[in-house]
This record gives structure tokens, C-alpha cells and sequence, in this order.
């Protein structure tokens, strides 16, 4: 082991002056770990630093076929490499000049072990997690109902959320707040998605007894709702079905309300019409929808961003479904998928379907400057794509 | 889906390290391998400066404050069925970035 002696030699030999010195001196050397290479270096930010110190566990998840991602409770970021051209040693134990005695002590001499080294580390940079894939595997297999009769539930896949976690590169309140959206449902602890047509089957059955009853579409009580539709679909399910399309609330005689969603509402009843064919005529199709919602709800045509695109170009002016969940969820190829179908598109058609692709802290506006090349046609701004595209 | 878990000791929170980094590669003189190895001298003149001994080389350094922090992962072999691999923290000082070029 290295001596004091020894280390002032050094300095002799290399002309360095012992009084220009601190007293502690480290003398450096390679630990017995340093070549296992069961040890990598990742870069955090302050978030994760955080939660780490806090004793909070990360998870990385990935696929053979998938990049790595990295998840915390709410987050999923995404993992590359990164190369320096330069050594990285770390040392546990060594302190620096601020923790360091007193100046005047008398020399000293102390040992550090490196401990490990690297020249590349991980870098992490938040990103949209990946949810399609979740919706994809619900609807391996919706929920249609109740089994009839003796019939027993049509055998399919079905998952649980620790299923859910193993298979989808997001963190567990991403899934859970996706799960929402969708409108899934957790039944006898598997999370089914609902086949449409069932799900607007208990719509209408909760708006025609709204209807019937002259309710106010935002005073719905629940347990007359129950007593009532108990009879035709399972009471988990109705409830299920307010949950989706009205806010829950108490009144004052501590009696649970709950009041409809007039925008989810009509925008779902908007997509039962609309997937009925390619193309509806728009005055055609804005009539019979405001006649197939409940009365007193105002459907408009602001309700459809994202699930609808109008055409005003054509003669008559048309619309046709198009969801934002059916269009790929890669951001290169959503930009070719929409610009395939339109050659040009304005800020305001194209904005609810790209909306999602934007990176904290990115505009919609940053992104169309990325990916899209811009023109004005009859004094509007219109955006096309960068690259030729198979229309 | 391969899960792996990164966790820190419990109950303290992951130690700080000190980072150094020095320009160029580190090879054993006989290509016997590092561990064991000497490596160099750290001094610190009055001024605060890092002063690194390495051999005949004489390297003058800085400190610097990491601008994000950074976290070495160490290898745990899972006792568990599934594939998880457990990792610790042991987390670099924010402070403390010994930077070296040679002078």
C-alpha cells in the first residue's frame, strides 16, 4: 500500500510544491469491481433524483422487439446511449476541497478505491408513452353484455393490470388514466373494453329514461336509474355508463346525481351515425345527429375534433369519421398517414390530430414547422407534407 | 416483456460519489487487468484546484457541479422466477465533477 513518503516523492519528481498543497491527499486505485461490468451509469433528472433519494423504485420495461423504456409510478421516458470521448471513474468516499479539514493540519494520506468506470451512459428523455397497444389488446376481446341464458362468456384473452403493466411500456397511472379514456371497465378483475354497440345500448337505454321522465339531462338520480334499467343490464354496467358519459355528485338531501356530459354525449352519439358509411352529406348529417341526441343537448360541430373530419372543399360539404386512435402512433407516420389522405391541411383541421405528438413544452405549431412544409392557398395557410406521399 | 427494477437501499438514501473524468483511456501496464491497480494521486492545491498524479503525468483539473445528477446501476442477479433483475442506486454527487486535461 502506497505511503506518504512514496506520494511525496511523486510531487518531487514531478515538480510540484508540497506548500501549494492541501494536507489530504487521495491516493487512487482500482477496486476489485471495476472490470465485472454488472454496472452502468444513467443520467436523471431532477424528478427522478427525487424519487430515487426518496427510496422510490424505477422500472425498465421493453420487448425484444421494443426500445427500452424507463417508468416511474406517473412517467415513461425513453433510454439512449450516450457516448463521451472521455473516462468516467466514479469513486465512492472522496471528498472534495469544501469537506476537506482544515488547511493547517499535517499531511495526510488517504485511499479510495475506484470503484467503477464507463465511457458511455444512459441518457433519459420523457416521452408520450405507447398506449395503443393497450386498446389493441382490449379489443382482442370487448365486453358485449352479460353471457345469455346458460351460455358461458365466449372464451377470449383477457387481462389483468399486472398483465396490463407486463405488456404495455407505460407507467401504471399512464395505463390507469388510458383506461379511462377508453372507457374500460374492470369486470370480475379483468379490464374489458366494451364493444360500441353495447356501450351506446346503455346510453340509450339511460337517455330514453332521461327522455321518458322529463329529467334535466344534468339532474339524473341514480338509484331511480338503477331501479329502473336494473332489469335489462347488469346494475355495474349502467352505473359504468354514467361513470363514462356524466359527473357523479350529491345533492342536498345527500341523494347521488349525475349530470350528463352534453359533449361526450353527442360526440359519441355523432360516431354512431357516422360509422354507418364513408361519407355523409354535412347539412344531412348535422340534422339527423341534433335529432338523435337528447333534447335540451346542443350538438355542435366543435364536439367532433378528433373524431371527425369536414370536408368544405366539396360541393355539397361532406363529412366522414376519422379518429385520431385509428391513425398510427408514431409521429413520422401519422404525418404521412395524414397528409395521404389530404394533400393539404390547415392549422385548425389538422391541430386535434396531432395534438398528442407534441413533446413537453412543444407547440402544434413547432411540429407542423418540423414535419410539414407550409403555402398559403386562397389567402389560408396550408400545410403539406415535406416528402412525396402515396395518396 | 423483460421488467427490470431499480431500487435503492432501504431505509438511507443512495450514497454520493464522486465523478472524475479524465481525458483518454486507462490500460494495465502488463494487460494484466485494473482491479488492485494503482491508479494516481489526488491533490487539491490551496486554491481548490485538483491536481492528478498519474504515472509521470501531471493532470490539472476543475470541479464541477454535474448539471444533472447521475446514478450508477449495479447488478443484482433476481432470486424470482420472472425475469427481473434488481438494480441498486448509488448516486453521483451533484457537486462534484473532477474534470482533467492535460495541461
Amino acid at each position: 500500500m502506497r505511503i506518504l513518503e512514496e506520494v511525496q516523492a511523486t510531487l518531487q519528481i514531478a515538480k510540484v510544491k508540497e506548500e501549494d498543497l492541501q494536507p489530504v491527499t487521495y491516493c487512487l486505485s482500482f477496486g476489485d469491481n471495476v472490470s465485472s461490468g454488472d454496472y452502468c451509469l444513467m443520467e436523471l433528472d431532477d424528478t427522478l433524483c427525487k424519487l430515487i433519494e426518496a427510496g422510490k423504485s424505477l422500472i425498465i420495461r421493453g420487448d425484444k422487439d421494443e426500445h427500452a423504456v424507463l417508468c416511474t409510478e406517473d412517467k415513461t421516458y425513453d433510454l439512449k446511449i450516450a457516448d463521451t470521448s472521455n473516462l468516467l471513474l466514479f469513486v465512492p468516499g472522496c471528498k472534495t476541497p469544501d469537506q476537506l479539514p482544515d488547511i493547517s493540519a499535517s499531511p495526510q494520506l488517504m485511499h479510495a478505491q475506484i470503484w467503477g468506470f464507463s465511457n458511455c451512459y444512459w441518457e433519459l428523455r420523457r416521452q408520450r408513452p405507447r398506449l395503443k397497444k393497450l386498446k389493441k389488446l382490449l379489443m382482442e376481446n370487448p365486453y358485449d353484455g352479460p353471457a345469455v341464458g346458460m351460455q358461458e362468456e365466449a372464451p377470449g384473452l383477457k387481462y389483468t393490470m399486472d398483465d396490463l403493466l407486463e405488456r404495455i411500456q407505460a407507467s401504471r397511472e399512464e395505463i390507469e388514466a388510458h383506461l379511462q379514456n377508453v372507457h374500460a371497465c374492470e369486470i370480475e378483475g379483468f379490464w374489458r373494453i366494451l364493444d360500441f354497440d353495447y356501450e351506446m345500448k346503455l346510453l340509450g337505454h339511460v337517455t330514453q329514461l332521461v327522455d321518458s321522465e322529463s329529467w334535466s339531462f344534468s339532474k339524473v338520480p341514480f338509484s331511480v336509474c338503477l331501479e329502473e334499467l336494473g332489469s335489462l343490464e347488469p346494475k355495474a354496467m349502467i352505473e359504468h355508463c354514467l361513470n363514462c358519459y356524466g359527473r357523479r355528485y350529491s345533492n342536498e338531501d345527500g341523494q347521488v346525481i349525475y349530470a350528463l356530459d352534453e359533449d361526450k354525449v353527442c360526440r359519441a352519439t355523432a360516431q354512431l351515425l357516422l360509422q354507418n358509411a364513408v361519407k355523409f352529406n354535412l347539412s344531412e348529417f348535422q340534422e339527423v345527429w341534433q335529432q338523435s341526441v337528447p333534447e335540451g343537448m346542443s350538438a355542435r360541430l366543435d364536439q367532433l375534433r378528433g373524431l371527425a373530419l369536414l370536408d368544405r372543399s366539396s360541393k355539397p360539404e361532406t363529412i366522414s369519421l376519422l379518429r385520431i386512435e385509428d391513425l398510427p402512433e408514431d409521429t413520422l407516420e401519422r404525418f404521412n398517414s395524414l397528409f395521404s389522405l389530404r394533400e393539404k391541411w390547415t392549422q385548425d383541421d389538422i391541430e386535434p390530430y396531432i395534438q398528442d405528438l407534441c413533446g413537453e413544452k412543444q407547440t402544434t405549431g413547432a411540429l407542423l414547422t418540423k414535419h410539414a412544409r407550409s403555402s398559403v392557398q386562397n389567402g389560408v395557410k396550408v400545410y403539406n407534407s415535406r416528402r412525396p406521399v402515396a395518396t | 416483456m423483460v421488467q427490470i427494477v431499480i431500487s435503492s437501499k432501504a431505509g438511507e438514501g443512495p450514497a454520493e460519489w464522486l465523478l472524475v473524468e479524465l481525458q483518454g483511456e486507462i490500460v494495465s501496464r502488463q494487460n494484466t487487468g485494473l482491479a488492485g491497480n494503482l491508479m494516481g494521486d489526488l491533490h487539491y492545491t490551496k486554491e481548490s484546484v485538483p491536481v492528478l498524479v498519474v504515472g509521470h503525468h501531471i493532470r490539472y483539473g476543475k470541479q464541477v457541479k454535474l448539471e444533472k445528477p447521475f446514478a450508477v446501476l449495479m447488478k443484482h442477479s433476481g432470486l424470482s422466477q420472472d425475469e427481473e433483475e434488481n438494480m441498486e442506486t448509488n448516486q453521483e454527487n451533484p457537486n462534484i465533477l473532477h474534470r482533467f486535461r492535460p495541461h
